[in-house]
């Protein structure tokens, strides 16, 4: 656990520097491969003016941190901010991730080089102008190449409380806000997607769900990959994923653990354009408990 | 009109489901229900050299514990006792442990220098090129297998439901879970879980 809560102290000149370039990072033996930093797109905040706040990750070459769903291994990295009262933290946005297929089958699902996770932060209706307010990042991971070693930081930073919110990091969010899914809707606006169809069926006499997803497209991809997001209540198996010209067929066999009651299954298209941009959609499934056998017909 | 729609829809999928769905399941997909049950026999070498073999232990009730002694998550539990303490309470009711150590970079000096550092009193059986782990599909290091006295698969999973070793409360330990069930004779609640851990790290394949 050495190294486990290390201080990431970049951050506060960073944020009021701008963002500044990656140092250059190929961690030494029992060096911690990845550093976390904590950026906020507002030098100053205003009373009732949302913003967003991030936590930059910066992975040493040949290491990996994992997606929320780190694959058949591995553990979700996770960011906790601890914020005033009045604060409100919403869910976290993940970058559209990356697959690693390690021997033996075992699939990984996550991020190299770079990440940044966000997240957006509602601000209570009555604040006292000129005033400062801390904001706190706790962040965790797991970084693997071939072996593993959990890290974690504690990231402070202080931000100022004006009568109008004063932007701050806008070009590195902007990138990282253009790494997150979209929606299908928004792919399909965009001229990527023609359709999407999707079915789950529960097998009879059978704890599995097998889903489908047809997808045509505009144009034929380069690549299409999926990427199951179960939580704990729900196991999935590898997908198969099938393209052929403008068709993808995606097929998965899920069924419930009988660890708690959720039924709903999130999961991500993942497609690169024949220019080789990214893009993806999430689909969502209710997986049902086991059928129960049927009676024998007399 | 949209109804229409939806009926094409329907028709699409159900064509996929012919021409992918069954097709790839058969041919790729993962095991089927009763193949996912049973467990594979299998004779590997322990720590002091002695053969142990799966079918030799017919008519017990076998925990396999997949470890890797590089691995975070394996150390955490063992730094812990829960393995040691596991198969020393279920031992005294007939229960066999026995883990295994895929890791292809690592053989029986190093099982045995780790069994020794750990004092571990179950057998660690070197499965260095993989087979036994690929037979059983372990992904992570702790992965955990339950086989029943009729040598099907009664749990396989997570040690617990505890992946961060950060609860401070409500932990759950599944094997424990697992062999009370089978041990009275009953249904094992929670057969499968999501293993959590390291990867196993299986030899590496020419590209």
């Amino acid at each position: 656990m050495r190294g486990r809560w290390r201080v990431g102290l970049w951050l506060l000149t960073a944020a009021a520097a701008g963002f500044a370039p990656a140092p250059t990072a190929r961690a030494a033996a029992g060096e911690e491969p990845v550093q976390a930093a904590f950026f906020a797109d507002a030098s100053a905040v205003a009373a009732g003016q949302p913003f967003r706040v991030g936590v930059l990750f910066r992975i040493a070459p040949e290491w990996h941190i994992y997606w929320k769903y780190p694959g058949d291994a591995g553990l979700a990295t996770a960011v906790k901010f601890a914020l005033p009262k009045g604060f409100v933290a919403g869910e976290l946005h993940w970058p559209l991730p990356q697959s690693f297929v390690q021997p033996g089958d075992v699939a990984g699902y996550g991020y190299t080089g770079e990440v940044m996770l966000t997240a957006e932060v509602t601000t209570p209706e009555d604040l006292p102008v000129g005033e400062e307010f801390a904001i706190r990042a706790r962040a965790s991971w797991l970084s693997c190449r071939d072996i593993c070693r959990p890290g974690g930081a504690e990231l402070n930073a202080r931000l100022a409380i004006a009568a109008q919110r004063a932007p701050a990091n806008e070009a590195l969010f902007r990138e990282w806000t253009s790494r997150l899914p979209q929606t299908e809707k928004e792919c399909t606006a965009a001229g990527r997607v023609q359709s999407v169809v999707a079915a789950a069926q529960t097998l009879p006499s059978s704890a599995d769900t097998k889903i489908v997803i047809a997808i045509a497209w505009e144009r034929k991809p380069a690549k299409v990959e999926f990427f199951p997001a179960p939580t704990e209540a729900v196991l999935t198996d590898k997908p198969t994923v099938n393209t052929s010209e403008d068709r993808t067929a995606i097929v998965m066999t899920a069924r419930r653990s009988g660890v708690g009651a959720a039924d709903r299954l999130e999961c991500l298209v993942v497609f690169t354009l024949p220019e080789g941009e990214r893009d993806g959609f999430p689909v969502e499934f209710q997986i049902p408990a086991a059928n129960v056998p049927a009676p024998a017909r007399p | 009109m949209k109804t229409l729609r939806v009926v094409a829809a329907a028709a699409v999928v159900l064509a996929v489901i012919g021409t992918y769905g069954w097709r790839a399941q058969a041919q790729t997909g993962p095991a089927s229900e009763p193949a996912r049950k049973h467990a594979p026999d299998f004779t590997l070498t322990d720590q002091k050299g002695n053969t142990v073999k799966l079918s030799d232990f017919k008519g017990k009730v076998v925990v396999l514990e997949w470890t890797n002694p590089d691995c975070p998550f394996v150390q955490r539990h063992y730094k812990a006792g829960t393995m040691a303490r596991l198969a020393k309470a279920y031992a005294a009711k007939g229960v066999v442990w026995l883990a295994i150590n895929t890791t292809y970079y690592m053989n029986r000096e190093k099982d045995a220098a780790w069994a020794e550092q750990q004092q571990i009193a179950y057998p660690v059986l070197g499965d260095h090129d993989g087979k036994i782990g690929k037979a059983y599909g372990a992904k992570s290091s702790p992965h955990m297998f339950v086989i029943d006295a009729k040598g099907n698969i009664a749990y396989r999973g997570a040690i617990d439901n505890d992946a961060s070793g950060e609860k401070k409360e409500g932990v759950v330990n599944y094997v424990a879970l697992a062999l009370d069930a089978v041990l009275a004779g009953k249904p094992v609640a929670i057969p499968e879980t999501k293993s959590y851990g390291c990867s196993v790290k299986y030899p590496p394949e020419p590209t």
